[in-house]
């Protein structure tokens, strides 16, 4: 796992810096009038920039997104804002600049892109540490997807779209603040992603990506970090057009989340931002025996035996009925010497034996030291009873 | 075959019987011979849904209840009744437990406990009406209860061959690749097909001659195997994935 | 590996109440009371929900409750008293917006039986 100290970064990721990141293309004036952030500048010094800058004459072009000042008006962020119950501490205000996605507003001082950003870190981290102490066995693989299925765009959608957040039709500034400002097609420029972009990327798909130069190089689920996000390859235009619109809607949306949780820590501290991914996303319900796709399960369970220093694994037909007939039905059991291993039902003798292997080894990866399992950071809590370590697999089977 | 035909001698079969019971109940009128009766006659449904359900209401098996052995608030127990279906693997295996966790302890205990008492009766109250369980199973069934073996191709390792075997085999197959086959080779040095394909590869040459042998037979395939061939390519795809 | 979409469980809440009122039809009175009465005190204990109140001129008033699974549900609540109309809203804040469907089981659950699926070949069998 990274290393990741999100909190040194999160005083500098929030602090605007005035004339920092603003495109060149700005005016000036532009500049004067939205010159500050959520989190640095207080409401009333920005009524009285406000009023100044009414009086020069020139109109502003319109801004991207709604003005933050308009955020203690709208009806739907006070909503919101009281249907997640978060603290007093969260002003109306960050939430509705978690609501800003940098393809709304490119400008780094005003969308949520760096909220978003430690949110995720504080998502990912948390996500982490509950699955590889719920089932230390769990191969890198199949440990990669599950936190994609808990800490993925696709759920971090589902949960902002169960939190009741609703798109803008078009980001503008006269749009609602309560609702999510982005637009498809936007060439992304702001990498939310941490990674190195590989030199050998260039060779294609003939270029084999190990699994543990994944761990290193690769971003939090195990995804290549690309220069420039292209998808091709797909059957037609507009299927790629749609599939990338979809991924583009559930960055979107999974931002949201990764961002409120990124205001909830910088406002209210580590314990509040824990408890909220603990109700908000590891109480989600996953199966993690759904997620194997075995290869050789014959050849690797054998090789657990000899690893583990068990007796080789040997099959054997438990019950069966119907051998003459059209639909016959086998259960084979596993066994090592005199332990059975798991069991596997099946139309045929091969099949079964197949399939026992297969529940044989996702009892041995599915390993679990209980549903109450204490994880690293339950360390960080006053008063926390002395640390036993969890079960740490040697690894997996090669 | 016409149905009729099979159920008229049926009936003739069963209304013999019922006169039987008939006399047998009007001789002798005891409770036991008109309870045999009733299995020939029974009905399993009724005039209503209510009445139905109500008759075929069953008590719990006794491996539900607690034992009546002791009076009643005699102690704690815990019920174990194994369900009949196949076991998840969310339940770990006992010999996959790690040494430190406390299921692992209580399995050995639970076994320990188990033959000690077994040459005796057995006291263990709940557990004893189904010993089903996987930990006693595989405790009782430690002198040849388990279920018979099946036949199938296993890998026997016998590192029999050393470099000089090795050499001869690529000697070989270099010399004359279409005489000395993998599988004669393997015959010959009592090694796997894999092992010599692995250990003495062929010539480039003979191996693009047996892929183009392979591809002209795969051309006069008709559509039917193609597509079985596919078929069955997918389906092992699925049976990896969990999905049959 | 295949990505497993997560269970979506539909957990419906009120997001938003729209309040449609009339100045001048006599169906309206009702509406217009509560509107003055009894919504700021109820909007103020329900601060989850949106509460958009707005005319609709020569129609009866409706209030539209607008859920987080995307469905509304509309009440019509013509000629009702202001008690009525709060009895008809506290309906809809507590409504989960899905369709009213009959529940015949005790429990439902998304999680997997404990005792598995029965399966005859397993277990000792049961002498009836």
């Amino acid at each position: 796992m990274k290393r990741i100290r999100p909190s040194r970064w999160s005083g500098q990721l929030l602090q605007a810096r005035r004339g920092a990141g603003i495109p060149a293309a700005r005016t000036p004036l532009c500049l004067a009038v939205r010159c500050q952030s959520t989190s640095s500048v207080p409401a009333s010094d920005s009524s009285t920039l406000d009023s100044s800058s009414s009086a020069s004459p020139p109109p502003a072009p319109p801004l991207p997104a709604p003005s933050f000042d308009r955020a203690p008006q709208s009806a739907k962020l006070a909503a919101l804002h009281a249907r997640l119950s978060l603290s007093k501490k969260i002003p109306l205000q960050t939430l509705a600049r978690a609501l800003v996605t940098p393809s709304a507003d490119a400008n780094p001082n005003f969308n949520n892109a760096n909220l978003a950003y430690l949110g995720s870190t504080i998502i990912n981290f948390h996500v982490y540490e509950y699955l590889v102490c719920k089932w230390p066995r769990l191969p890198m693989a199949i440990l990669y997807e599950a936190l994609r299925a808990y800490a993925g765009d696709e759920s971090l959608q589902q949960i902002a779209r169960r939190w009741g957040v609703e798109a803008a039709a078009a980001p503008g500034e006269e749009v609602d603040p309560g609702l999510l400002q982005w637009k498809a097609g936007e060439s992304n420029v702001v990498n939310t992603r941490w990674g190195y972009i590989r030199s050998e990327a260039a060779k294609g798909k003939a270029w084999r990506r190990g699994l543990s130069s994944r761990v290193v190089l690769d971003s939090d689920f195990g995804d290549q970090v690309s220069s420039s996000s292209s998808s091709s390859s797909s059957s037609s235009a507009s299927e790629s057009e749609r599939l990338e619109y979809n991924t583009l809607q559930s960055e979107a949306f999974g931002s949201v989340v990764q961002a409120v949780i990124g205001a909830i820590y910088t406002h209210c501290g580590r314990d509040e931002a824990k408890a909220f991914v603990k109700s908000h996303i590891l109480s989600r319900e996953l199966d993690p025996s759904r997620l194997f796709q075995f290869k050789l399960p014959t050849r690797e369970l054998a090789m657990l035996c000899a690893r583990e220093g068990f007796e080789p694994p040997v099959a054997r037909l438990e019950s069966e009925t119907g051998r003459l007939s059209r639909t016959p039905v086998y259960v084979v059991g596993i066994y090592s010497g005199k332990e059975k291993l798991g069991e596997g039902t099946g139309a045929s003798l091969d099949v079964a034996r197949r399939k026992a292997c297969m529940t044989s080894l996702k009892a041995w990866y599915l390993y679990s030291p209980g549903n109450k399992v204490r994880v690293p950071s339950d360390m960080m809590e006053p008063g926390a009873k002395p640390w036993t370590a969890p079960h740490i697999d040697i690894g997996e089977i090669i | 075959m016409d149905l009729r035909s099979l159920l008229r001698p049926a009936s003739q079969l069963v209304a013999p019987l019922r006169h039987l019971a008939a006399a047998a109940i009007s001789s002798s009128p005891s409770p036991s011979s008109a309870l045999l009766v009733v299995p020939l006659i029974s009905t399993r449904g009724h005039k209503t849904t209510a009445r139905t359900k109500r008759s075929l209401k069953m008590a719990p098996h006794d491996s539900f209840l607690p034992s009546r052995s002791a009076a009643f608030p005699a102690a704690d127990q815990i019920i174990y009744n194994p369900p009949a279906s196949e076991a998840s693997p969310e339940h770990t295996p006992f010999i996959f437990l790690p040494r430190n966790d406390p299921r692992r302890l209580a399995i050995l205990r639970l076994r320990n406990n188990n033959t000690f008492s077994d040459p005796s009766s057995q006291p263990s109250s709940s557990s004893s009406s189904s010993p089903s369980s996987t930990e006693a199973a595989a405790a009782a069934a430690g002198d040849g209860e388990l279920p018979p073996e099946m036949r199938y191709k296993r890998r026997q390792p016998k590192y029999n061959l050393t470099k000089e075997h090795i050499d001869e085999m690529r000697r070989l197959r270099a010399e004359d690749p279409l005489t000395w086959s993998v599988q004669r080779l393997a015959r010959k040095f009592e090694c796997s097909t894999v092992f010599v394909q692995m250990a003495a590869p062929a010539p480039e040459e003979h191996l693009r001659w047996l892929r183009a042998k392979m591809e002209r037979k795969k051309e006069r395939w008709g559509p039917i195997r193609t597509a079985a061939r596919e078929d069955r390519k997918r389906r092992a795809e699925m049976l990896y994935r969990g999905e049959l | 590996m295949t990505v497993k979409a997560l269970r979506a469980i539909a957990d419906g809440k009120c997001k938003k109440l729209d309040l449609h009122y009339c100045d001048w039809a006599g169906s309206s009175k009702g509406m217009n009371g509560f509107i003055k009465s009894l919504l700021p005190k109820f909007a103020a204990a329900n601060p989850q929900i949106e509460f958009a109140v707005s005319p609709r001129p020569g129609k009866h008033p409706v209030i539209v409750g607008h859920y987080i699974n995307g469905r509304t549900k509309p009440i019509c609540v013509r000629n009702l008293s202001p008690y009525e109309i709060l009895q008809k809203v506290e309906l809809l804040r507590d409504a989960s917006g899905e369709k009213l469907r009959r529940t015949n089981k005790a429990v439902l659950s998304t999680k997997p039986s404990v005792r598995g699926i029965w399966s005859p070949y397993h277990g000792k069998g049961m002498a009836v």
